[in-house]
């Protein structure tokens, strides 16, 4: 009752968003109502160019991702897990972490080009450090008593790390995922309007020059704020399993 | 298989030096040799630091003996195995799996019809039955005590140690657990290591006893309980090794029921030799018994008395009182009277709840407080936190700006209407004891002679005067914490509004926050209150303000004015008190109990108000007092080794609080420390766990770790 409530309240507020927008857009010549913006998603979907540009944003997003989850993990709990590893690479991560990978762009061109290693590059960056952060953070705040527990029934080594310090962490890192998805999404679209000819930064790049097509360029918009809000829900589901929810699940 | 009584484990010659914070060596385990025979249900008993726990982690293999050797089946212990499972009271079931997973955790390596076999055998011998599906943090304490018990005995150990197995425990559990792991063995027989502080737990399931000795930790007396199970804890045999046990640990009580009972009875007149009888540092009964004997007064007798009326005192009372035991509280000043402190924390509301004073102090209306601000030197952005971000830890996500002569008066009340004996304006003038054990008091009404009241237990809440602590040399101010607070309040202060990181459907109309400044020399709060009120006070180093000329009012308006914030904040406001000047010295007794008394509140410790942590801590001593005294009088035992419990619920919440305060002050004075606040402003984790820590929260996360976690090395700064 109350949580239908909840989701009508929003959106009804999306509704007033889109009014206020059809209202204001309707005396503009170059600004595009809802509907032409419905119309243009609809030619670029039958056209077969939508799901080229949102295939082409999610591979690299699903390769960056995936190479800084794939990295980051273990970096992040041997840095949680031995203090001197922590001290002797916290600095430089603290020291790299606030760089913006937009000011990446100008390197990544240079080193990769402009097919698709340099988005990958760039996502590569923006996801890595939430998660290594966050597995660091989460590895060494392990319970002392979890690993005790599991040293005592003969786990060791990779072994202990399997059984018992990664699941301790894994809401934490779960956590820092989520994040790095987000930040990793946002540049995605970033890295895409600087010379690359496909993928929905392209997509709104390109309308744009090419006969200031703004209904195409608000549809690029509209779709990435639909897939990032997706891959949001979707991490947010990620968050209530059972692995994950009991760090959670209040006192006992 | 070895045979019944052949050895199991050996201890030779054992010794375990640890090295502290300054590197100064600490023996805990001295030359120490032991043999435990197969089969053998070993119990250690001794007071804290007495090496019991380090020892039994040396036979578990969790630690190395610095010198010496511990044989398991004639093998020295290299490390931690599955031949010897360690239960300890922390809990260390897995909350990421469900108990079957769990318990097949520990089988590992087994045939599967052997683990199936065996995972339904415990989970019916420990009573889990249809829980084998559930995850641990849907299970109650007594229920994961048990998903643990089932979990060790599934590796099929040799042995099993156990270290205050029952520790966290409510007393009625504790004796059910106790009475099916008996139960258990009989049926299953190991070799079992109890640590424990619970002279009666180790009676009641050893076959042997060893009371050890503490700093260095070395076997004082070994007594073999030759008594069948199951034991009547009242059987003469059991009851006369238990005074043996309680005499090895110096703390027999044999006669004081005797004299408390019947005080009347006491021997006086010039032919008593006091000294005799009389605590060296306890000569007040001295005077008073000649007294109780010329004016032939009765002499009034309660079950608790409870020196002082404040949040602990007043706590502590209305539990004993609502459990039916005479409790007499009595406060020297008549309420409602001025006290400062009034930002409370999130964590009062599990006690608000304990005490029945919710509904009360919502109808109270105090100001709402959603957060705390910590404005810091230079410049630096201010850390901002929100109580609404950890909600999940706390009944509520906020808490009150009190003023504490209404909140004080509300939990006094609320102890004399769960039936104590309230009497305001009278003075406690000393304890009474006799030998080691207190007896009652000498009080009275404000000018008149004090009379003495006796109690088989005297609760100290006497605050910052400290009645017991002084009397007995336990006050223990640390040096490094000597500041000195001025204060005053204030009308019509701008009142700070809630920041943005409380989601706007979660404000409360008129809500605020604590505001923190740092300014130089120290730091200063700003509490918004009821009635368009402010309290605003200075903490100032100690030693710098004993050189500053001038009087008390222009100090603080000096220290003010340093805080360009907080001086626009004052700028219209009229003050309403004068400033008041006290010290904020904080200290840690040495013991929090003794025979027949506890202190609790400001009389056991006094912290430094930077996180707000005084009452919220002083109401929870209160509590956990209570129910350590609540304990004695199920037993009849008024020992301090019973009551030892409550010290060492409270200490833990307080270390962890005191070592926050170092690294706060370590980072004023600009030595070292305190990045973990300005580290907190980017990590949310850190933030997150920092603020349950701050709201009260010290038994969820260990400070420490946390430090860890923000890679800040272990600080050298303070450790008391």
């Amino acid at each position: 009752m109350i949580a239908s409530l909840k989701r009508l309240t929003a959106l009804l507020v999306v509704g007033v968003f889109v009014a206020i927008w059809w209202i204001t857009a309707s005396g503009s010549i170059i600004f595009p109502t809802p509907p032409e913006v419905v119309v243009g998603i609809v030619n670029l979907a039958r056209q077969g160019t939508l799901m080229q540009h949102v295939t082409a944003s999610l591979f690299r997003v699903t390769v960056g991702y995936g190479l800084a989850v794939t990295l980051a993990i273990p970096l992040g709990s041997a840095m949680g897990w031995f203090p001197a590893f922590n001290r002797a690479l916290n600095p430089i991560i603290q020291l790299l972490r606030p760089i913006s990978p937009i000011a990446w762009i100008p390197v990544a061109i240079l080193w990769f080009g402009v097919g698709d290693k340099s988005p990958v590059f760039l996502i590569f960056l923006s996801s890595f450090f939430p998660v290594v952060v966050a597995t660091a953070a989460g590895v060494s705040l392990v319970e002392r008593e979890y690993i005790r527990a599991a040293q005592n029934f003969g786990s060791h080594g990779l072994q202990l790390y399997r059984d018992a310090i990664l699941p301790a962490a894994f809401p934490q890192i779960i956590t820092g995922m989520r994040v790095g998805l987000g930040v990793a999404w946002l540049v995605v679209v970033a890295a895409e309007m600087v010379a690359i000819n496909s993928g929905l930064g392209y997509l709104i790049i390109d309308s744009r020059n090419a006969g200031t097509r703004y209904d195409l360029v608000v549809a690029g918009m509209v779709i990435i704020g639909i897939i990032g809000f997706l891959l949001d829900t979707f991490m947010r589901r990620l968050e209530k399993i059972d692995l994950v929810r009991w760090r959670y699940a209040g006192t006992r | 298989m070895p045979e019944r009584g052949d050895v199991k484990i050996e201890v030779r010659n054992v010794s375990k030096t640890y090295r502290g914070d300054r590197n100064e060596p600490t023996v805990a385990v001295e030359g120490l040799s032991l043999a435990i025979r197969d089969c053998e249900f070993l119990a250690l008993v001794g007071p804290s630091g007495c090496g019991k726990s380090t020892l039994l982690n040396m036979m578990a293999g969790f630690d190395r003996p610095t010198s010496g050797t511990v044989l398991l089946d004639g093998a020295p212990v290299m490390g931690p195995s599955r031949k010897g499972i360690v239960i300890t009271q922390h809990g260390a079931v897995f909350p990421w799996l469900t108990v079957r997973a769990n318990l097949r955790f520990a089988a590992r390596g087994m045939r599967d019809d052997e683990v199936e076999e065996l995972s339904r055998r415990y989970v019916e011998l420990v009573g889990l039955e249809g829980f084998e599906g559930a995850f641990p943090h849907q299970l109650s304490g007594g229920m994961l005590q048990r998903v643990e018990f089932a979990r060790a005995l599934m590796a099929k150990p040799d042995v099993l140690y156990m270290d205050e197995p029952f520790g966290a425990l409510d007393a009625l559990t504790r004796m059910r657990m106790r009475s099916e792991l008996l139960t258990i063995l009989a049926r299953d027989r190991h070799t079992c290591i109890l640590v424990t502080h619970d002279v009666e737990e180790a009676l009641h399931m050893a076959d042997r006893v060893i009371v050890m000795n503490p700093r260095p930790g070395t076997v004082r007396a070994e007594i073999a309980v030759e008594i069948p199970h199951p034991r009547v804890m009242s059987h003469p045999a059991l009851v006369q090794l238990k005074e043996r046990v309680l005499h090895e640990l110096g703390l027999s009580s044999l006669d004081i029921l005797r004299e408390t009972a019947a005080p009347s009875e006491e021997p006086a007149g010039p032919s008593q030799t006091p000294e005799q009888h009389v605590h060296p540092a306890a000569l007040s009964l001295r005077p008073s018994t000649p007294r109780l004997r010329a004016e032939g007064d009765r002499v009034e007798q309660f079950d608790v008395i409870v020196a002082g009326g404040g949040p602990a005192g007043s706590s502590a009372a209305a539990i004993l009182a609502a459990e039916g035991l005479r409790t007499l509280v009595l406060e020297r000043d008549h309420f409602p009277r001025f006290h400062v402190g009034e930002s409370l924390l999130p964590a009062i509301w599990d006690q608000f709840e304990r005490l029945g004073v919710t509904a009360e102090m919502e109808a109270e209306d105090f100001v709402i407080k959603q957060g705390i601000s910590f404005g810091f030197p230079d410049g630096d952005d201010e850390l901002v936190l929100c109580s609404t971000e950890c909600q999940e830890y706390f009944p509520r996500s906020y808490s009150y700006h009190a003023e504490r002569a209404r909140f004080d008066e509300i939990l006094l009340h609320n102890a004399r209407d769960k039936g104590a004996v309230v009497r305001e304006g009278w003075t406690v003038a000393d304890v009474l004891f006799q030998g080691d054990r207190a007896l009652g008091v000498l009080a009275g009404p404000d000018g008149t002679e004090p009379k003495p009241i006796l109690a088989p237990m005297v609760v100290d809440a006497t605050g910052q005067s400290c009645l017991l602590a002084r009397k007995l040399g336990w006050r223990r101010p640390d040096p490094t914490l000597n500041k000195v607070s001025h204060y005053a309040h204030f009308e019509g202060g701008v009142r700070p509004e809630v920041p943005e990181c409380v989601p706007p459907a979660e404000r409360f109309g008129d809500s605020t926050i604590t505001a923190v400044e740092c300014i130089p020399g120290g730091w200063a709060w700003y509490v918004p209150m009821r009635k368009n009120l402010v309290s605003v006070g200075v903490l100032l180093d100690a030693h710098h303000e004993s050189h500053h000329r001038g009087n008390p009012q222009m100090r603080f308006d000096q220290a003010i004015a340093s805080s360009p914030k907080l001086a626009g904040w004052l700028a219209n406001a009229r003050q309403t008190t004068p400033v008041r000047t006290i010290s904020s010295i904080s200290y840690l007794n040495d013991c929090f109990v003794g025979n027949g008394f506890v202190l609790v509140g400001d009389a056991s410790m006094f912290i430094d108000p930077i996180f707000s942590a005084g009452v919220t801590l002083a109401i929870r001593g209160g509590i956990y007092a209570a129910e350590a005294i609540l304990d004695c009088f199920t037993h009849r035992d008024f020992s301090a080794a019973r009551l030892e419990a409550y010290e060492s619920r409270i200490r833990f919440p307080m270390s962890r609080i005191f070592r926050m305060i170092y690294d706060w002050y370590g980072m004023l004075d600009k030595a070292e420390g305190g990045e973990i606040f300005l580290r907190a402003r980017e990590i949310p984790l850190l933030r997150e766990r920092l603020l349950v820590i701050m709201s009260g929260g010290y038994d969820r996360f260990d400070y420490e770790s946390l430090l860890a976690a923000a890679g800040i090395p272990p600080s050298q700064v303070g450790g008391a």
